[in-house]
């Protein structure tokens, strides 16, 4: 059963409602990233389970209970600022110490709490630091061990890394993932970086316009995308739309296609990486015939920009120079490299 | 060269008008003669004993302590929810609610003060004391709001809701976050308004009774009626007072800073 669900939730900033009938379930124990561009509704999903944004509609539930209006003080989830948000007048220890003190927690507990929590992120020694004496590795580090000493069955992090440099990064979401996974915490995490999101989750849900366009285990995004969306965002640069003809799917320019698919309209799709070229114009199935334009040197590979009357495809190929500008040359979209997503349909969550 | 002598002589003679009448009074204040002279004429403290001891200014001062004070922090209680909302919160009518808000300082007081005496002195039951403190709050309000609300726009505040997660109801997290994090912002506002009210002529002469009134008015109305060094000694301190407080604010907000 889901420990986090979002039943037809609509919120927003006043009357600006970003989310519209919006679902989601999040299961127990697992790290869930919601990935997107900005002004996608990822951090409107994420404030809205913490509570700092109100339901206009619908219902959040949290392991079953109604928490569609409970105040933001008595949820218990835990969460992780962009900007760390520490505490600037107080002490790393009073920092960590913070949650603790407002539960009147004994004295003694909290300096064992809140030692063995600053230990665990790597911070012990630094108890007597004022936040701006720390760099921003440091400061996340607080700020998450600030949210976990409270033992919280849910954290909430809303672009914890986007402040931080490339190795730090990397550092850091393994870091992250490790804690949640001892600790074994329900964790939201929102982020627009692809790499970050597929490495450190359990379930990825890409989203757009205030949707979930597909959510998913990251392997299964990355090589089933169900729509163009989501294919487009997981590298798929190449779409040929193709139509269901006497039960056998034609592109416009009469091109045969092979899927098991029986949708009416569907868009064959390949990254550039998979696509083959060969010399000269030969015909065939899912084979398309054009012209190079542009042969451009990526250093481990040639990139070379199609011309069909398809469109124009990208190809990248192994690093000799096979093709000049103008060559005639046969586009090949091989079978198994080849995904069908619906044209233009988005899909909901499951 | 002849053009830095020429500002030399711009920036003393700039000086001398500045200061030229503080010094003239500091001289007078020690004359030895009821005479209000320069240069002062022998030296004694007589003036100050006498700036200490007249009844009208000792309750004067009084009354211009109390009303001044509770003044300024009723418009610290008005005016700091205020800025808390000015800052945090978009809404429609923001620019308009923030106008209207510094709208005070657009009124000049005579106009204020003269307000409050035939519309709503009549209406309190004559209380001269209560328009004195309701005069003197609108007059701090636009310092509070502008000085604390300039002191919160440096506020992340998601270090706030940081503390509503950590289990923190909203008004004590209000306090634990957003309070210490503007305390020069505070203190200053604080004591800008209250100068600002303990100087003011303008409301005070309109407003006063025989029996109340402020100090600058009290002063006032001894110049009317004669002319002595008291005055003098009597600035001199007002003087001294003014700036105690901005030191003293100049040295909190000093510390503040350096942390």
């Amino acid at each position: 059963m889901a420990l986090l669900e979002l039943k037809n939730v609509s919120a927003g900033y006043g009357k600006n409602i970003i989310l519209k009938d919006f679902c989601i379930d999040i299961e127990e124990g697992k790290l869930v990233s919601l990935l997107g561009s900005s002004g996608c509704g990822k951090t409107t999903t994420l404030r809205t389970m913490a509570g700092f944004i109100d339901v206009v509609k619908g219902q959040f539930l949290f392991d079953g209970q109604d928490y569609t209006r409970t105040p933001i003080h008595k949820r218990g989830f835990g969460y992780v600022f962009q900007s760390y948000a520490l505490f600037p007048h107080l002490s790393v220890f009073d920092n960590v110490a913070f949650g603790l003190k407002r539960r009147h927690v004994n004295r003694t507990e909290i300096k064992e709490r809140v030692t063995e929590m600053l230990t665990r992120v790597g911070l012990s020694g630094f108890e007597d630091r004022l936040p701006a004496d720390m760099s921003g590795g440091q400061r996340q580090r607080v700020a998450l061990a600030r949210a976990l000493v409270l033992k919280p069955r849910v954290l909430l992090m809303d672009e914890p890394l986007s402040n931080l440099d490339a190795r730090l990064r990397v550092e850091m979401r393994v870091e992250i993932r490790r804690l949640q996974q001892e600790m074994g915490i329900t964790a939201v995490y929102v982020t627009h970086d692809q790499e970050e999101c597929f490495s450190i989750s359990d379930q990825v849900a890409i989203m757009n316009n205030g949707r979930i366009e597909q959510m998913d285990t990251p392997m299964h995004i990355f090589n089933y995308p169900v729509n163009e969306f989501t294919a487009r965002f997981v590298g798929f640069e190449n779409f040929v739309p193709v139509t269901l003809e006497n039960g056998r799917y034609v592109s416009a320019s009469g091109t045969v296609f092979e899927t098991d698919k029986t949708a009416p309209r569907l868009k064959a799709a390949c990254r550039p990486d998979d696509l083959q070229l060969l010399p000269g114009h030969e015909g065939g199935i899912m084979r398309l015939r054009g012209e190079i334009v542009v042969a451009t040197f990526l250093g481990k590979q040639m990139q070379y920009l199609v011309h069909t009357r398809e469109g124009d495809f990208l190809v990248n190929t192994a690093a000799e120079a096979l093709y000049a500008p103008h060559d005639p040359v046969t586009v090949c979209f091989p079978r198994e490299k080849t995904i069908f997503t619906l044209d233009e349909t988005p899909v909901t969550a499951p | 060269m002849k053009k830095s002598r020429l500002l030399l002589v711009l920036t003393v003679l700039t000086y001398i008008f500045l200061v030229g009448p503080m010094l003239i009074m500091v001289g007078t204040s020690f004359s030895s003669t009821a005479a209000v002279s320069f240069p002062p004429t022998g030296f004694s403290l007589q003036w100050y004993e006498k700036a200490f001891t007249l009844p009208s200014f000792q309750r004067g001062f009084v009354t211009s302590l109390t009303v001044s004070l509770i003044g300024t922090v009723l418009a610290m209680l008005l005016g700091i929810p205020a800025a808390y909302a000015i800052n945090k919160y978009r809404f429609r009518g923001k620019a308009l609610v923030n106008g209207f808000f510094l709208s005070p300082t657009l009124v000049p007081a005579l106009v204020l003060g003269f307000a409050l005496l035939r519309s709503f002195i009549p209406r309190i039951g004559g209380s001269v004391y209560l328009g004195l403190v309701v005069g003197y709050t609108l007059i701090a309000l636009p310092y509070i709001i502008r000085t604390t609300g300039s002191a919160m726009s440096n506020f992340d505040f998601s270090i706030e809701e940081a503390a509503r997660s950590l289990g923190t109801p909203a008004v004590p997290a209000f306090f634990l976050t957003v309070i210490p994090n503007i305390r020069s912002g505070l203190i200053s506002a604080f004591i800008l308004a209250f100068i600002n009210s303990f100087n003011d002529v303008s409301i005070g002469v309109f407003i006063s009774s025989p029996g109340t009134m402020t100090l600058p008015t009290a002063m006032q109305s001894l110049i009317i009626g004669r002319m002595d060094p008291t005055i003098a000694a009597a600035s001199v301190l007002l003087m001294l007072m003014t700036i105690l407080l901005m030191t003293l604010s100049e040295k909190l907000l000093g510390i503040k800073l350096r942390r």
